[in-house]
């Protein structure tokens, strides 16, 4: 091989160098799942990432694909001629990658420190964070929109100190029970009002109601929310072994569960 | 020798200094929660007082500018004392029965700012409630002032919480305020129909037996064919008959209820643990409407899902054959598992209510004259949902979109199709 074909062949074999290891953006990012209203998760977050770095999406990046993120996504499709269902399916997927960035480390970074941040294009991205509260969302739930996370948590609180020894059953209708309390109008209009109204239960004069609730309390609890209720409308509930109240045995009875009595 | 008594003598020391800190925190402990509570029934007393005064007030008044400080004065003062009421430990027969009156009257106060109760109608009830409330406010007063006398009135409360015959003055005030109640707020019309609906008055079909209601379990979950099988009745205090089938099959375990009178499912849940597998939201949908369809709801719509940590939860309404409006009111909530879009539980307790549909006038309304210049409406439908009176009405189910900082809030707002009134407006996240 002579001098000329050597300098030829350097530059030819670094680009099949750089060929072999260059990964085009693909929708391969995304999961091969349809995206759409109600889901969360990391999809979800790459989706509101890539909208709004092409200045379709201008609310908050936290993986919750509410309507929010789906009329971005409409607007989206309609400017690229995509079908308009709101749908983030695989040819809507395809084009989004085509046209946008996901700088996918520094949006997760961002959210695992409860940063505040935006995702715009041609914005220098240390230019969009503001440090936040440093503590990443608990988690991510669904409620039906007339519950906050806040409603999940107490009551989770409530159902753990109270019955987390039951079976599931038993501890969604401790839920039902506070929620069917609230609709009741001789009871406090609120979940707080109901679970810290003096003498209604035990784990709020016990103090286990601090107890770290575990995800089988926060799952009995998100059914109840939805609409759940093993107790066919009861108001109240007792152990019969440990129970000290005189009064509570002069309730009409309609179920037992595990080792409560549910009662009108 | 020495050194043991010496070691006595420091331990019994620090014992004593301990206990005494101890009562001392008690003491502490208890004296705030006397300030506490006499301070919450000090605050109810006063307010008690205001209340009588401001339904004095709004019964003077034919003018409704007039009238509607005073209104607006008995829809706080009774909401404000309910939740005085509701922080003390009292007897629960009587602060049941005092809530429920206090929030039949903000209710009443309300309707009538808002124009809803004829003047006739107003001024007898405010008469009945000014005489009684009168009357109530002196026997609270002997009361309390009996119980704030005492030397730990809290440890008293707490004792009539828990006890089956309460002291003399809190079962008569309890007996009072219920016959308040039931002379000055009688349940309306539409009242007593929702309370039937609730205790599924309406179903009357043939009782089932027990086998019958194990039979229709397994018809309905044939997956369950072979589980193990406990079969309960409910106990007689039960607003309706049902049967309570829990099951357990495997890795499954669960309940299903069951009305008595014709076998209706009223809710089931499975518990088993889902695994990392996950499939897509078409697919989950796909099989929650052929799960539907397999129970036999054939005249449900899936109108939202929501994904869970390890489930999707969606809502299926019920939609009528003439005019396909949506009921809100009669819906079923399923429950499936992410990793295969198994049905874990279903809750169909406000579907098999079945609520009675008015006919009702549709008069034109445009939304541009009818929403600021920056809203669009996205999606109009028809669809029921009840009135403050509890009255299902037919309005238009609007999906509508405002930009707000440009960011586009999106908002539900249902509107009566005959008097174009609001009944619902719920922002959508």
């Amino acid at each position: 091989m002579n001098q000329s074909k050597k300098w030829l062949a350097w530059p030819l074999t670094f680009c099949l160098l750089s060929m072999s290891l260059y990964t085009p953006q693909s929708i391969s990012a995304f999961s091969g799942q349809v995206i759409e209203l109600g889901a969360y998760g990391e999809d979800v977050i790459e989706l509101q990432a890539r909208l709004q770095h092409i200045g379709f999406y201008k609310g908050r990046i936290d993986g919750d694909f509410g309507y929010g993120t789906y009329w971005a996504l409409r607007n989206f499709q309609e400017q690229y001629g995509l079908p308009i269902d709101g749908l983030a399916g695989k040819d809507t997927k395809a084009k989004l990658v085509s046209v946008s960035k996901y700088h996918k480390e520094f949006v997760q970074t961002q959210i695992k420190q409860g940063n505040q941040f935006t995702h715009y294009g041609n914005v220098p991205l240390d230019q969009q964070t503001k440090k936040g509260t440093g503590k990443r969302k608990a988690e991510q739930v669904q409620l039906p929109s007339k519950y906050s996370e806040r409603d999940l948590q107490l009551m989770a609180n409530a159902v753990y100190g109270e019955a987390r020894g039951e079976p599931y059953e038993g501890q969604v209708a401790v839920a039902a029970v506070i929620l069917n309390r609230i609709e009741d109008s001789e009871f406090p209009n609120s979940i707080s009002g109901v679970i810290f109204q003096p003498g209604a239960f035990t784990a709020v004069d016990d103090g286990q109601i601090w107890l770290t609730p575990n995800a089988r309390a926060k799952e009995a609890v998100l059914d109840a929310l939805n609409g759940w209720d093993p107790t066919e409308n009861a108001l109240y509930y007792f152990n019969p072994v440990t129970a000290t109240s005189d009064w509570i045995w002069t309730r009409p009875q309609i179920k037992t569960i595990g080792k409560h009595i549910f009662c009108n | 020798m020495k050194i043991l008594s010496s070691v006595l003598a420091i331990g019994l020391i620090v014992m004593g200094v301990f206990l005494f800190q101890s009562k001392q925190s008690e003491t502490e402990l208890n004296r705030h929660l006397r300030a506490q509570y006499t301070e919450r029934m000090s605050d109810a007393s006063d307010k008690l007082g205001e209340l009588e005064i401001a339904v004095q007030k709004a019964s003077v008044f034919n003018e409704p500018s007039a009238q509607a400080e005073p209104l607006e004065d008995i829809w706080r003062l009774s909401s404000e004392i309910k939740s005085d009421i509701a922080t003390l430990p009292l007897q629960r027969d009587f602060s049941n029965e005092w809530m429920n009156y206090l929030g039949r009257l903000g209710d009443f106060a309300k309707m009538k700012s808002e124009q809803k109760v004829p003047e006739d109608k107003w001024l007898k009830v405010a008469a009945n409630v000014s005489r009684n409330l009168d009357e109530f406010s002196n026997e609270w007063e002997n009361a309390t002032t009996d119980l704030l006398a005492q030397k730990e009135p809290y440890k008293e409360w707490r004792k009539q919480v828990a006890t089956a015959k309460p002291a003399e003055n809190w079962s008569g005030l309890a007996k009072n305020v219920k016959s308040y109640t039931e002379s000055d707020f009688p349940l309306t019309a539409s009242e007593a129909d929702v309370q039937k609906k609730r205790e599924l008055k309406h179903i009357d079909e043939k009782e089932i037996t027990k086998q019958q209601a194990v039979d229709q379990f397994k018809k309905i979950f044939p997956q369950f064919k072979n589980a193990k099988v406990v079969t309960t009745k409910s106990k007689p205090g039960a607003t309706y008959p049902f049967y309570h089938v829990q099951f357990q099959e495997g890795i499954r375990i669960g309940y299903a209820d069951f009305t008595v009178k014709g076998g209706h499912l009223l809710s089931t849940l499975v518990e088993r643990p889902v695994s990392k597998d996950r499939i897509g939201p078409e697919v989950i949908k796909e099989k929650a409407n052929q799960a539907a369809k397999s129970y036999g709801f054939d005249d449900v719509e899936l109108v939202e899902s929501r994904e869970n940590h390890s489930v999707w939860h969606v809502t299926f309404i019920r939609v009528t054959p003439e005019n396909k409006a949506r009921v809100y009111d009669d819906s079923i909530q399923m429950k499936l598992a992410k990793d295969n879009g198994e049905v874990l539980g279903i809750s169909t307790m406000e579907y098999i209510q079945k609520e009675t549909l008015p006919s009702q006038k549709v008069v034109d309304i445009n939304w541009s004259e009818f929403f600021t210049k920056d809203v669009r409406v996205e999606n109009e439908a028809f669809a029921y949902t009840d009135n403050k009176e509890l009255q299902q009405r037919l309005c238009y189910d609007l999906l509508v979109v405002k930009e707000i900082n440009n960011i586009p809030e999106t908002f539900q707002v249902l509107v009566d199709t005959e008097t174009k009134e609001v009944l619902k407006t719920e922002p959508l996240s």
